[in-house]
């Protein structure tokens, strides 16, 4: 599928990625990315929430309550078969993308061009 | 796969997964706090910063819910208890509204179970099977195709298509009398079945092992038998019943519904028993009698088609060979006999079944169709006075922000609900309707069935109309520029929205029309039949008596060889000598139950009479034994009466024929009738050519006018066809019939000792009985179908009469500047009319297909009387149309300019 919505895709491959790494619940999920992105994905926290959906609509997330620390119980999400798949796809799509990207911007203006 | 599964759980778990949303949205938002208080925060800001951190928690819950792909549950919730509480607030238009949905689905309902039940379902009592099959003898017959049983010789080639079928059974009925559990004489069916009956069937009893093979001399009860002879007892396997001397011992009851794979016994009392009991039940028969019908159960993979073909083959192989060996000893066998395979219906022994069945498909399915069209241009235009009432509403709601196809989606959710409680309601409607239905005819020859495919098809009809009068009216409601109709008061008019209505109003006047005339159509065509079946003159002098199983020998399924037949006639004629000689019995006569020619298109024959070239009239036949005149009345003029040996036209030549008097004037005119030849008018199978022998007094004169439809009386072949079997006795008492009544019960008692009287009863009775049956069935089609013109008229003044209220401003502000009340009447009774030749006039293509469809049923309907039907109801239409305009009319001429305006 294309990517109509950049961010939308990028954000639901940042989860796909970190949830890899370790499953969690949704609200460390938000810390891990703020402290990764720096705040360069400037996104409100919730914004995480209906992304989290989609992907556990679409089977590539399983989600089980459990009680963390602190006691309090909490949604805690895990990556499927499907959605390990899906990230290896996006991730090859995106480095291919990327890579493409970084070669245009790499060639420098021409000479006597500059006016 | 994993995506249905997760959208189901969505479905499914959708309050659950909503609250844990909440839940864990909820957690994070405290979590948050915690973090932002632990920084210093007071807790009222820490929360505040929190919530700001999040965002828009509606905003995101709903994006969550679109996550889900669960939001169209919530609309659709929403909107049904928006629905709800519409209808709560308007209940006498919802229950209008499903009142006359109700009505017109359940009149649908009742045709389609009538039709579904006669023409797809297996006999009573057995199980819906694909595999399931009759195997079908027919040979040609007076007017067509007729049953004919097949010979044991048969059967067992049949069972022998080992590849084709995994069973084969065979029965043969025989009424009997036995001896009940208190030696009192009873009267049943036996039923003779070979050892794959039941298994064929694939019923079992609800009591006792049932038929074991190889057992003899034992039975099972049919239900009906066991509730009223024995009284359900528990305890009755094991005990013995008397049939013509043989203990039987009974071994099982059969389901209650179970009538075996025909209805044979009218009264359900039967019993099934091992063919080989049969010799010993009921002594010497014949061998090579053609008196068996077969069920079979299909291997697996086997189509119909593949049997049908095998079964072909092996009846041409054993037909011809039966044909050779009959020549031999001077019988024959029947004319061009053959078998095929058919699904095993309840109904469909007969090979006219099929035509039949089509018939019914047709003209149900157009009444249907009418019936439904009708129903939901009703309640359209109903839906669309109510949704201009709305109007304000909707324009709100769309000036609020709505948008318009949401608005429609709630308007139509509003009439599937409808449609849906309409729906449940024409279930029970239908139930009483068939009740009502079944009390009025008895019993019927299949099982009337309301069940799953009913049901879907209720709710099918019910939710096609709800799309159907639903869509257009609220597609019409929102197509409002806001600004104008806000400015708009309720009361002034716009072109458009009148458009609509005043269309639905004419669709409805188009389709009540073919409608009202199908319906009108059927009661004539009744009323026709009801005139034809003119009574037998002096029907209350004579007697009708028919016999179970007399003595012996079992006289009238003896079959195939002549000299069988030769007996048969003797041992009644034996009877009916005896009967005789009772004082005050002026005669008797053994009449078989033979085919006779339904009513056939006829011409005369060569060189025609002067009047009557080639134009064709109507014959109905009636096959008859000599003698039979004399006995109801109708003395012979001219000629001779019929004989024996005049059966053996029907393999070859032209059929000897006695007509009437009045048949023979309007033929010949003053000519000699006698030798005269008339044809049938088909080609084929059906061609058949009658020889005037004889003529009879028409003791019913038909008053002068010129009947093209004549009854003619044709030689009765004795010899068994396999359709009823039982033959009776017609006895003629020159005094009162009540009074020799007793006199032949004695001499039936002395001469054939074990036969029951299975009937003893008056012509005139039996008539009325028929007249009785015709009338009801008249009377029912009446009251549908003028239930269907009241809905139709209800409709039409619900309309106009809103329509005028909503004009009341106008017709303020027309009286107040001069206009007179009558003018004001004048002007909307006329616009009615007009509305109503247009319906009609649109109509009128659709009432002469409606008629084609129904002329089969009764071809020798006076050619003007359906153009007279047709424009006797579009009159009646027109007035009903005008009366619906012209009351709500007059009532709006009675307004009062000032109260009117004021309130404005």
């Amino acid at each position: 599928m294309a990517t109509p919505n950049f961010l939308t895709g990028t954000l639901e491959m940042i989860v796909l990625q970190l949830l890899r790494a370790e499953p969690t619940n949704g609200y460390d999920l938000t810390l891990r990315i703020q402290a990764i992105s720096n705040d360069v994905l400037n996104v409100n926290a919730g914004s995480l929430y209906p992304a989290l959906y989609r992907l556990e609509q679409r089977g590539l997330l399983a989600a089980k309550w459990s009680a963390s620390e602190n006691g309090r119980r909490t949604k805690v999400y895990s990556l499927t078969a499907a959605g390990r798949k899906q990230l290896a796809d996006q991730r090859a799509s995106w480095e291919q993308f990327s890579g493409a990207l970084a070669a245009i911007l790499s060639v420098g203006p021409a000479s006597g061009d500059a006016r | 796969m994993t995506r249905a599964r997760l959208w189901l759980r969505s479905v499914l778990l959708g309050r659950r997964l909503e609250r844990e949303m909440q839940a864990e949205m909820a957690g994070h938002i405290e979590r948050s706090t915690d973090r932002l208080m632990a920084r210093g925060l007071s807790p009222e800001a820490a929360r505040r910063e929190a919530l700001l951190e999040f965002g828009n928690v509606g905003y995101l819950q709903e994006e969550g819910r679109i996550a889900r792909g669960v939001v169209w549950l919530d609309r659709l919730q929403a909107d049904l208890r928006f629905a709800l509480r519409h209808f709560i607030r308007n209940p006498l238009s919802t229950l209008t509204i499903v009142a006359v949905l109700a009505i017109g689905i359940a009149i649908n309902v009742v045709l389609f179970t009538i039709v579904y039940s006669f023409t797809d379902r297996p006999p009573s009592g057995v199980e819906a099977s694909d595999d399931l099959v009759r195997i079908r003898g027919s040979q040609l017959g007076l007017g067509g195709r007729a049953e004919r049983a097949f010979t044991m010789e048969e059967v067992e080639a049949y069972a022998g298509l080992e590849d084709h079928f995994s069973a084969v059974a065979a029965w043969t009925s025989q009424p009997v009398t036995a001896e009940g559990p208190d030696a009192e004489e009873i009267t049943v069916t036996a039923t003779f079945v070979t050892g794959d009956y039941f298994e064929v069937l694939g019923a079992q009893p609800v009591l006792g092992s049932g038929l074991q093979r190889d057992a003899d001399q034992v039975a099972v009860l049919s239900h009906a038998t066991w509730s009223r002879s024995f009284a359900e007892d528990p305890g009755v396997l094991g005990r013995t019943i008397v049939v013509n001397d043989v203990p039987i011992t009974i071994v099982g009851v059969a389901p209650p519904l179970f009538r075996g794979a025909y209805w044979e016994a009218r009264d359900d009392m039967q019993l099934w028993v091992p063919m080989a009991d049969r010799s010993g039940v009921l002594a010497p028969f014949d061998e090579e009698a053609e008196i068996y019908r077969v069920v079979a159960r299909l291997r697996p993979g086997i189509t119909r088609e593949a049997a049908g073909a095998a079964v072909n083959v092996v009846a041409d192989r054993i037909l011809t060979e039966l044909d050779r060996a009959r020549a031999q000893d001077g019988s024959q066998l029947g004319r061009d006999p053959s078998a095929e395979v058919v699904p095993l219906l309840a109904d469909n022994l007969q090979p006219d079944f099929e035509t039949n069945a089509r018939l019914v498909k047709l003209v149900f399915g157009v009444l249907g169709l009418l019936t439904l069209l009708v129903t939901c241009a009703n309640v359209s235009a109903l839906q669309t006075g109510l949704a201009l009432a709305r109007r304000r509403e909707i324009v709100i709601r769309m000036s609020l922000g709505a948008q318009r196809a949401r608005i429609i989606r709630q308007l139509v959710t509003e009439n599937l609900l409808l449609a849906t409680l309409a729906g449940g309601a024409a279930v029970g409607v239908t139930l009483a309707i068939i009740r009502v239905l079944l009390a009025i005819v008895g019993s019927l020859s299949f099982e009337l069935v309301f069940d799953g495919t009913s049901l879907f098809f209720t709710f099918g009809v019910a939710l096609t109309a709800g799309l159907l009068f639903g869509l257009s009216p609220a597609l019409h409601a929102t197509r409002v520029a806001i600004a104008g109709a806000l400015k708009d008061s309720a009361s002034s008019v716009a072109g458009g929205r009148a458009g609509l209505q005043r269309g639905l109003v004419v669709a409805q006047i188009a389709l009540t029309q073919p409608l009202a005339v199908c319906v009108a159509a059927l009661v004539l065509f009744g009323v026709f039949e009801y005139r034809e079946n003119r009574p037998t003159p002096n029907a209350e002098q004579i007697v009708r008596l028919r016999l179970a199983s007399p003595g012996a020998r079992d006289i009238s399924i003896t079959g195939g060889a002549a000299a069988a037949a030769e007996r048969e006639g003797l041992e009644l004629e034996r009877l009916a000598t005896a009967i005789r000689e009772i004082p005050g019995i002026a005669g008797a006569v053994y009449q078989p139950n033979r085919a006779s020619v339904s009513r056939t298109a006829f011409r005369v024959a060569g060189a025609a009479g002067p009047e009557r070239e080639a134009e064709p009239f109507y014959v109905t036949g009636q096959a008859v034994m000599p003698g039979y005149l004399e006995i109801v009345d109708r003395p012979i003029l001219l000629g001779r009466d019929l004989e024996r040996a005049d059966t053996a036209a029907y393999r070859a030549g032209a059929i000897p024929a006695i007509v009437g008097d009045d048949m023979a004037r309007s033929l010949w005119g003053d000519g000699n009738p006698i030798g005269r030849r008339i044809e049938s008018a088909a080609d084929g199978e059906a061609a058949m050519m009658l020889e005037v022998v004889g003529v009879h007094e028409e003791a019913i004169d038909a008053s002068g006018d010129s009947r093209d439809n004549f009854s003619v009386f044709l030689p009765a072949d004795p010899r068994p066809t396999g359709r009823s079997p039982n033959g009776y006795l017609l006895i003629r008492t020159s005094t009162s019939a009540e009074a020799a009544m007793p006199a032949i019960r004695t001499v039936v008692h002395d001469e054939v000792p074990r036969a029951a009287i299975t009937e003893l009863l008056t012509l005139a009775a039996l008539e009325d009985e028929q007249r009785f049956v015709l009338r009801g069935g008249i009377g029912l089609i009446l009251a549908g179908g003028l239930v269907v013109l009241l809905l139709s008229a209800l409709g039409l003044y619900a309309v106009v009469a809103f329509a005028v209220g909503q004009r009341t401003g106008e017709i303020a502000v027309r009286m107040a500047i001069g206009a007179r009340a009558r003018q004001i009447v004048r002007h909307f009774a006329s616009d009615g009319f007009r509305l109503g030749i247009v319906g009609i006039l649109i109509g009128l293509p659709l009432s002469v297909v409606g008629l084609r469809a129904l002329l089969p049923l009764q071809p020798t309907a006076p050619p003007l009387v359906l153009p007279a039907v047709t424009s006797i109801v579009a009159i009646g239409v027109l007035m009903v149309a005008g009366l619906a305009t012209w009351i709500p009319a007059r009532r709006a001429a009675r307004v009062d300019p000032a109260v009117t305006l004021r309130r404005d």
